[in-house]
């Protein structure tokens, strides 16, 4: 019980990161929380092995993602920087995240997996969807469909334990962190 | 030999031993020849034979197993083939003459065997997470790592991904109707989940938004290619999807959402359409169209033959490839995209009047392809719904009348009818292409009966 109150309060403090913080380095970081936060969790249902595959994907594509903006140079930024769009983010989350807390014994219901992977997963799918439409930049909607996908991957992998799917999924993960280096400047692009 | 390693790992393989081909122009060459090498190859061969086979034709397996799941391509599947691997040597030719920094020659062959293989997956779930990476494959093939407006590709990106948890999660319900039978209860959730991630793979409304924000980012040649073998597939899937569950098939609410769904992308579809100042956009509302024109073929199924829908996907391919592959030939002399800037009359008329020929297409107007399903559809409509019927009846009407202000305008400004006679190789090609289409489409049966076996698989669907 205790741990699992841990677990959803550390998701919390995750999301907040990738949700508000100022510079890609802490949003990372907060992903890659994410994404051990999800190993744990698929650990009490999935052999070592095959959660491990998780979160050694995930983390390979934070690496990709982080080689990529290298470039960009924001290591003066400040951790958190309150301005009206991270207060709007995190209200809106907060909505989200209220209505999830409502509704999640409901989902339950139709959904027949532990009610902490539940929550965790919805409450993980809310904080990516939010964080990729509320932004435009290529860099930020491949960090929310990375945490989307962190998020379903806990739900469906209490579903289902395949090992075909979570190849496929860890493939995906590491070509959508591609795509962001396909789209971030190159020192070229930025001298020009 | 297996068919799905001959027809999916074998293009896939191609398309990867093709990057390696340095100089352009011969990569190009190989591209097509492979495809047509693919398509004709068809012909010959023959999947899981009943009786004996004539000595020329060669004889393959239709299932092929890996990592525990099965790639189906059978005997039903072969035209699905043959459309894909010709589409993939005429786009590689139009492409030839147009090319520059092209992806898609050679990794369209990678793309067109990856959704080949959603298709061909058992069981079903399998198809989205395939069609997702085939998503994310498209993206370096349809912009350049430098494009500065990314508003519709990260949305595209977006919401064909979100697609994916619905289809895996209604996936998981069907799969368990079919060990237990299935409660009302269920049966609405797993039809609301699949309905969920049919919308957003498809660009339903209203998640249509990064569509007409694509076409202003990429280039059309491109977005045209991808999109339409991806909307197709998805289609393709859709109807393996209600073929392969009985409870889905008697559920007539679906058929109705459809069709609802359908006549709302129809209309507005063709307000874009008729409202539009560029001809980049007037594609984009196009496809919305077109989508709804194939939703709508699905919707009247309960009270129609499924070959209306076959015949929509004909035409979906024939208006399809001249809107698009027209820009090009509009585009290398450097006119823009404007229907002001066009205003000259020097633009090149065979490509304009294949635009038109598209449009016309799309109308449903007699001597095109487009005439029979809409005239079908009109005729099922007019007993089953009268505001349907009037919906898309008005729909094809605006359509009609910005065929008609084309065609006005291409009369008012070219003084010179000598344009329409070819003079490159390129300009030759498309007026050869055009030419052939307008037969085929005065004398229809041919194409009509070659993509009708489209649906000779879904023989639950078409009893």
């Amino acid at each position: 019980m205790v741990f699992n109150n841990v677990l959803i309060f550390a998701t919390y403090f995750a999301l907040i990161m990738v949700l508000i913080t100022s510079g890609w380095r802490f949003k990372l970081v907060g992903l890659a929380i994410i994404y051990l936060i999800s190993f744990i969790v698929i650990l009490q249902i999935w052999p070592v092995a095959l959660a491990s595959v998780k979160l050694i994907a995930g983390w390979m594509g934070i690496i990709l993602i982080s080689a990529s903006q290298y470039t960009q140079g924001d290591e003066n930024k400040p951790f958190l920087t309150i301005d009206s769009q991270s207060i709007f983010r995190l209200l809106i989350a907060a909505l989200v995240w209220i209505m999830i807390t409502a509704e999640a014994s409901a989902f339950n219901e139709w959904l027949p997996i532990p009610y902490t992977n539940l929550y965790l997963g919805l409450t993980i799918v809310g904080g990516g969807l939010i964080y990729a439409s509320v932004n435009k930049q290529m860099f930020d909607v491949i960090l929310g469909v990375l945490t989307l996908l962190a998020g379903f991957d806990i739900i469906y992998s209490s579903l289902e334990g395949s090992a075909l799917v979570t190849g496929i999924f860890a493939i995906m993960i590491i070509l959508i962190s591609l795509l962001n280096s396909y789209f971030s400047p190159t020192s070229e692009d930025m001298v020009n | 030999m297996r068919a799905p390693i001959y027809f999916l790992a074998l293009p896939a393989a191609v398309s990867l031993l093709l990057l390696v081909v340095h100089r352009e122009q011969l990569r190009y060459l190989l591209f097509i020849a492979a495809s047509l090498f693919f398509a004709i190859s068809t012909f010959i061969i023959r999947i899981d034979p009943a009786g004996d086979t004539v000595f020329y034709e060669i004889v393959m397996n239709s299932e092929y197993f890996f990592l525990g799941r099965s790639f189906i391509i059978s005997e039903d599947d072969i035209s699905l083939v043959q459309i894909v691997y010709f589409y993939n040597a005429i786009w590689g030719m139009f492409a030839y003459f147009f090319r520059k920094y092209d992806r898609i020659i050679p990794l369209g062959l990678l793309f067109s065997a990856m959704l080949l293989s959603a298709y061909a997956v058992t069981p079903f779930l399998y198809a989205g997470l395939i069609i997702s990476l085939a998503v994310i494959l498209s993206i370096p093939l349809l912009v350049g790592h430098q494009n500065k407006l990314t508003n519709g590709i990260t949305r595209y990106l977006l919401l064909q991904i979100l697609a994916l948890p619905f289809i895996l999660l209604a996936g998981w319900f069907l799969a368990g109707g079919e060990i237990t039978p299935v409660n009302p209860e269920q049966l609405v959730q797993a039809a609301l989940l699949l309905g969920l991630g049919f919308i957003l793979w498809l660009g339903v409304f209203p998640f249509h938004s990064w569509v007409p924000l694509l076409y202003r980012e990429a280039r059309t040649i491109n977005l045209g290619y991808i999109l339409q073998l991806l909307i197709f597939i998805n289609f393709l899937i859709v109807l393996k999807f209600i073929d392969g569950f009985s409870w889905l098939r008697q559920y007539t609410i679906y058929f109705q959402a459809l069709l609802l769904l359908g006549a709302i992308m129809e209309v507005l579809g063709a307000l874009g359409i008729l409202f539009q100042r560029n001809l980049k956009d007037i594609n984009a509302y196009a496809l919305l169209h077109l989508i709804g024109v194939m939703m709508t073929s699905l919707g009247v199924y309960l009270f129609s033959e499924g070959t209306v829908l076959a015949h929509t996907f004909l035409v979906f391919f024939v208006s399809f490839i001249f809107m698009h592959i027209s820009l090009e030939y509009i585009d290398v002399k450097d006119k823009g995209f404007h229907i002001s800037s066009l205003a000259a009359g020097d633009w090149y008329l065979p490509a304009m009047a294949g635009y038109v020929y598209g449009l016309l297409s799309l109308a449903g107007i007699p001597l095109t392809f487009g005439f029979a399903p809409t005239q079908r559809i009109y005729q099922v409509l007019a007993n089953a719904n009268q505001y349907y019927f009037w919906a898309i009846f008005i729909s094809k009407l605006a359509i009609a009348i910005t065929s008609m202000r084309f065609i006005k305008r291409i009369f008012h400004n070219t003084k010179d009818f000598c344009q329409l006679i070819p003079k490159k190789t390129n300009e030759w090609f498309f007026v050869f292409f055009l030419l052939i289409v307008i037969i085929a489409a005065i004398f229809q049966n041919f194409a009509y009966n070659w993509f009708g076996q489209l649906i000779n698989g879904f023989g639950n669907l078409i009893q």
